[in-house]
């Protein structure tokens, strides 16, 4: 089974659970950033949650199929068509040779991830098929789509059934954070600035973090020992941006570690664009 | 060896992690309790645990929240450091490595030799004059934060990072020395560059450095780099790296 990239979209890019166990490295944990889509999607078609999936992020591929398969789409709404026909989120679909999943007018979300039934081949690096950059270099190049490509698939022995589920719940623009180990060295203002005010998600944003635009106070220290940090760590920079930091961020800062995000909310960060207004609300 | 230090902070880092903290130091007895701890943890498996982190003077430890929580971890963690006392203390390589400084590959010189006031020909000097700790791997996957470099290299990161900094270039930030194992954005200052890479993530040992590691410079003329740089290349094993 084969699928060929007649387009592959901006930031198109093999995931799966991504690389544990490495961070004494340096190599961030990488992999989807809206788990759940992934595993919702994997499940609609009848695969385990370990194979990859595409993810992409506010324009989606245009994919030729070279044969019969089972797919799903899930995470953001890109408005996905096979052929001339709409597609659903969240719902399984049979597509024959010929067929052609094209995305359009990004309606929701920010990220979608495209589930295709069978055993994907596809390179891996540290035990995951995930994208992992250093610098310039891709370290693990197949995992970036390029028009052109063909993703090779070994088919499923049996074809799931037809599934559907409810739509993933909606998103949320209110992130619930806890104290960070830096929190106490936040001054009353810039406690004021990050709880009473929203935050719009500026376009630096990517896979290794969300950055704030609106300033907030800095931490007047100068000397912040470098220490780890997590996906879900905010981060405040010397010039008070906050970075909320996602799946590919580097494994060590020496940046104030101000709030961090619950883990339940992580996957609703995934889904927020550039632009989106956010406001964060204190848990404990 | 560890019997009279002091235990470290262990704090809830939100749901899915925690942070052991030995103080906020650049020390080499600290970070060598940071690595006890970090190998101790290492060699127990844990259900949930997914990520340790050791870096100066800390280890976070990143668990699955669906797996385990904070108390069941910290109490590992405890379990684990009370036995952690009465290890030896870890054991450490020393590498020996090749490293030109000349200034076509020194990205930097000049602004080093106004910043610090010194000639090249002492820089370099100083810089090759001590061995260094790898007090933790970071920024990039491979990246060797070496310190404490003397005194008198006491410098500042560069304004705004260069946006091409060439694979294993060594530069200076602070009192520290660190190595590029990728081509890359950086802002560190550039004052040469090792004729090998020191990161190959497809081989079972991906990276050249563990964090515990102690690293010394041997400087090496720019007709050495090129000579070393081709035995690299065409994957003989280059000479004058050295590991004690």
């Amino acid at each position: 089974m084969s699928v060929k990239f007649l387009r592959a979209g901006p930031q198109t890019s093999t995931q799966d659970q991504g690389r544990s166990g490495f961070a004494h490295l340096g190599v961030p944990r990488g992999g989807a950033l809206d788990r759940g889509a992934m595993k919702t999607a994997n499940w609609l078609i009848g695969n385990t949650d370990n194979q990859p999936v595409l993810e992409f992020s506010m324009a989606g591929p245009s994919l030729l199929f070279l044969a019969h398969t089972t797919i799903a789409i899930t995470g953001a709404d890109l408005s996905p068509k096979l052929d001339r026909q709409p597609l659903e989120n969240n719902r399984s679909y049979r597509v024959k040779p010929g067929d052609n999943l094209h995305f359009g007018a990004l309606k929701s979300g920010c990220r979608g991830y495209l589930a295709i039934a069978g055993n994907w081949r596809v390179p891996t690096l540290l035990g995951s098929a995930s994208g992992l950059r250093a610098g310039h270099d891709e370290l693990l190049p197949g995992a970036m789509w390029q028009r052109g490509d063909i993703l090779q698939i070994n088919a499923p022995q049996r074809q799931a059934w037809p599934k559907q589920t409810s739509p993933a719940s909606s998103i949320s623009h209110v992130i619930s954070v806890m104290r960070g180990p830096e929190f106490d060295q936040l001054s009353d203002n810039a406690r004021q600035q990050l709880f009473e005010s929203e935050h719009i998600l500026d376009s630096r944003s990517n896979r290794m973090g969300l950055r704030l635009t609106r300033p907030i106070d800095a931490i007047a220290t100068n000397k912040q020992l470098s220490s780890g940090v997590t996906p879900g760590t905010v981060q405040l920079t010397a010039s008070g941006e906050p970075i909320i930091l996602l799946a590919d961020a580097q494994t060590i800062g020496g940046y104030p570690r101000v709030l961090q995000v619950v883990s339940t909310a992580m996957d609703n960060l995934a889904q927020l664009k550039p632009g989106d207004a956010i406001a964060l609300t204190l848990v404990e | 060896m560890l019997a009279s230090t002091k235990p470290p902070v262990i704090r809830a880092m939100g749901d899915s992690a925690i942070l052991l903290e030995w103080g906020h130091d650049i020390d080499r007895t600290i970070n060598d309790q940071v690595m006890a701890a970090y190998r101790h943890l290492a060699s127990d498996s844990f259900a949930g645990i997914v990520d340790l982190t050791p870096s100066y003077a800390s280890l976070v430890i990143a668990f699955d929240p669906r797996v385990t929580d904070v108390q069941s971890v910290s109490e590992w963690v405890a379990k684990n450091l009370s036995e952690c006392v009465y290890t030896d203390p870890p054991v450490s390589r020393h590498w020996k490595i090749p490293l030109c400084y000349d200034p076509t590959l020194a990205l930097d010189w000049q602004q080093l030799e106004q910043e610090l006031g010194l000639s090249w020909q002492d820089i370099t000097a100083l810089h090759s004059s001590i061995s260094y700790r790898v007090f933790a791997l970071g920024f990039l996957p491979g990246f060797p934060y070496l310190g404490e470099t003397p005194a008198e290299l006491t410098c500042q990161r560069h304004d705004s990072p260069l946006a091409f900094v060439p694979k294993s270039s060594v530069g200076l930030a602070g009192r520290q020395t660190g190595i590029y194992p990728a081509d890359s954005p950086g802002g560190w200052k550039i004052l040469g560059r090792l004729p090998f890479d020191i990161v190959n993530l497809a081989q079972s040992e991906p990276v050249l450095f563990s964090a515990g590691d102690e690293v010394s410079f041997n400087p090496i003329n720019i007709d050495e780099f090129h000579h070393i740089s081709e035995q690299h290349r065409e994957g003989q094993l280059a000479t004058g790296i050295y590991c004690l």
